[in-house]
């Protein structure tokens, strides 16, 4: 039962810090951006191709050597860099050559070329096998629950940066972005930067997410980063209500504790997959009624109070 | 040996071109990328096994009945979910659509289980055309493709439904003033476009196995030739679709077979950073 409720907040906070990442680009910008699996799994390989130790592994013939070895805060740091690095070029294509309207299909690509890699180039990936015996730290230390604190630690972090660039000048401009952005245009703002900058931000909350994953599980595959994944943190921020910090996390303790991992409790009915599709079926629909009749999920976004400047 | 890919490479062309004229049209009628496109695929593809494999009809008579009865999924999906979203924008089209493609998804999971099927005909040795390789199930396939194109073409130019669909793509509001119901024209505009998915899918089941996941990838393809092909063009993205098939099989000939897909989606990236519109943009 603690092992289950562990895992159950480590899922929950890291979708959240992901989750933050999607609200920054959708929620702030107005920036669709459906690789979210993509810059999780690019945080949980850079984090876990760094600190796991240098072993050797023989596998159908061939020997890789993967890990590095250094400290686990160093490959945190590094994951959260590495996927605003790659957010940046991908916004750079995505996000100049047209005004963003592909930018849901681009970014859906991406997280599958990243998953491509991950697979094919055994090399540093150790492909399909996955990465094991990544560092887990405090995992033996009171059933693993001093980690779950410093998610949480991390999340209290991650909501704070968020919720400044919401109240900031910055998060001014973005939320312009979204609701005309022609209009900001014509104020003399260059888009394409504050998109960017929007972009590499949330990535680097992604990344983070990755990271912190990878050392809880201390394994990780390329088909734990699929589009399931991508729909689970973007149902989390719809739910809670995009733009509002505090929805996404309430969205993401519905959406991953309620619907996701709750049902394993139910009695087995049907086939062994029969449960698990149907809190897929219900996640969906769920989406489509709170966007149907309740387009700003369970907590609407709140209003900035803009401070009159003395003159 | 390069033969093999090209042959294989048309095959697939033809294919993702089936899928990308349903998609572009569909974009262009309705505004909005639809990203559950890949799924009603696999679910036309799965109606098709019904008929193929559980009820023992021919497969080609089993492929028009899982195109049509695809159709019908398009007009529930528009009666029941999409008239209900007139004038959202197109962030929210793209979240509903993605919520819908997990809903259809997970319900042929729920239904067929995650083990690949098969669809039942008899499989004849491969013969040379000129410097390709193909069987008769193939070429039937690329039959089929070319005979929709034409099809597509004569109902979309001649026939009182296709101009409804190409006036209200281009003005629903003017179509409406000249007296075109466009309830009507959306819902045969939805029964063609994912008829068009249900075609491809089975299309897609005969060339290999059918199981839940197999839509997704080729929804990325279908998109990618759509957006090579010109945004709102479905001609261009026919085209396109061959051009993604070629493409990925001759990256696969030069030894990266691996990164066909990949390959294909960094097509469409470049041609966007070059040609935002596409190869051949809609006037």
């Amino acid at each position: 039962m603690i092992t289950f409720l562990v895992l159950t907040f480590a899922l929950i906070f890291t979708y959240a810090f992901a989750g933050y990442m999607f609200n920054i680009h959708y929620g702030f910008t107005g920036l669709i951006n459906l690789g979210i699996a993509g810059f999780f799994a690019l945080g949980a390989y850079t984090t876990a191709i760094l600190t796991t130790p240098r072993t050797e592994t023989t596998f159908a013939g061939e020997t890789y050597q993967v890990g590095f070895g250094v400290p686990v805060w160093v490959g945190i740091i590094a994951a959260a860099l590495v996927a605003s690095l790659v957010a940046l070029i991908v916004g750079i294509i995505a996000l100049r050559s047209v005004t963003g309207e592909h930018l849901a299909i681009m970014t859906l690509g991406f997280a599958e070329i990243i998953r491509f890699i991950a697979i094919n180039e055994s090399w540093l990936t150790r492909g399909p096998m996955g990465i094991m015996d990544i560092p887990r730290p405090f995992s033996n230390v009171w059933q693993g629950i001093p980690y779950i604190l410093i998610l949480l630690g991390v999340l209290l972090f991650i909501y704070f940066i968020s919720e400044r660039l919401r109240t900031s000048p910055l998060g001014r401009v973005l939320r312009g972005i979204r609701a005309d952005d022609l209009a900001v245009e014509s104020l003399g703002k260059n888009i394409l930067y504050f998109r960017l900058v929007s972009f590499a931000t949330g990535a680097a909350f992604g990344g983070l997410a990755g990271a912190f994953w990878a050392h809880f599980t201390g394994a990780i595959q390329p088909q734990d980063f699929s589009t399931t994944l991508t729909f689970l943190v973007a149902s989390s921020v719809i739910v809670g209500g995009e733009g509002n910090n505090r929805g996404v996390m309430l969205g993401t303790a519905t959406v991953i504790g309620l619907l996701y991992q709750a049902p394993r409790f139910l009695p087995k009915i049907g086939n062994p997959w029969t449960i698990p599709s149907a809190r897929f079926i219900v996640i969906g629909i769920l989406i489509v009624l709170i966007l149907r009749f309740r387009r700003e999920g369970l907590m609407p976004k709140q209003l900035v109070r803009i401070e009159q400047e003395e003159s | 040996m390069i033969g093999y890919y090209i042959s294989f490479g048309l095959i697939s062309g033809a294919i993702y071109a089936v899928a990308a004229v349903g998609l572009s049209l569909l974009l262009r009628t309705t505004g909005f990328r639809f990203l559950a496109f890949g799924d009603t695929m696999t679910a036309g593809a799965f109606i098709a096994y019904v008929f193929n494999a559980q009820m023992g009809l021919n497969v080609y008579l089993s492929m028009g009945l899982a195109a049509v009865a695809t159709g019908f999924i398009g007009i529930l999906l528009y009666w029941i979910v999409f008239k209900g979203f007139k004038g959202a924008r197109m962030a929210t089209m793209l979240i509903l659509t993605v919520a819908l493609a997990f809903i259809i998804r997970n319900f042929l999971l729920l239904i067929w289980g995650p083990y690949p099927v098969r669809l039942k005909y008899a499989t004849v040795a491969s013969f040379n055309v000129g410097p390709l390789f193909f069987n008769w199930p193939q070429i039937i396939i690329i039959l089929i493709s070319l005979f929709v194109m034409i099809a597509f073409y004569i109902i979309m130019t001649f026939t009182r439904v296709g101009k409804g669909i190409r006036a209200v793509g281009d003005d629903p509001d003017l179509a409406q003033i000249r007296g075109i119901s466009n309830w009507k024209v959306m819902t045969w505009a939805w029964f063609i476009c994912i008829g068009l998915a249900g075609l491809s899918g089975t299309m897609l089941g005969m060339m290999g196995a059918v199981n839940p996941a197999m839509g997704f990838q080729i929804l990325l393809l279908a998109f990618s030739a759509m957006i090579l092909g010109g945004i709102g063009n479905p001609y261009g993205a026919a085209i396109g679709g061959f051009i993604i098939g070629l493409f990925s099989e001759l990256t696969a000939a030069v030894g990266l077979a691996e990164y066909k897909i990949a390959a294909a989606y960094l097509l469409m990236a470049i041609v966007l950073l070059v040609r935002p519109k596409g190869l051949f943009p809609a006037k």
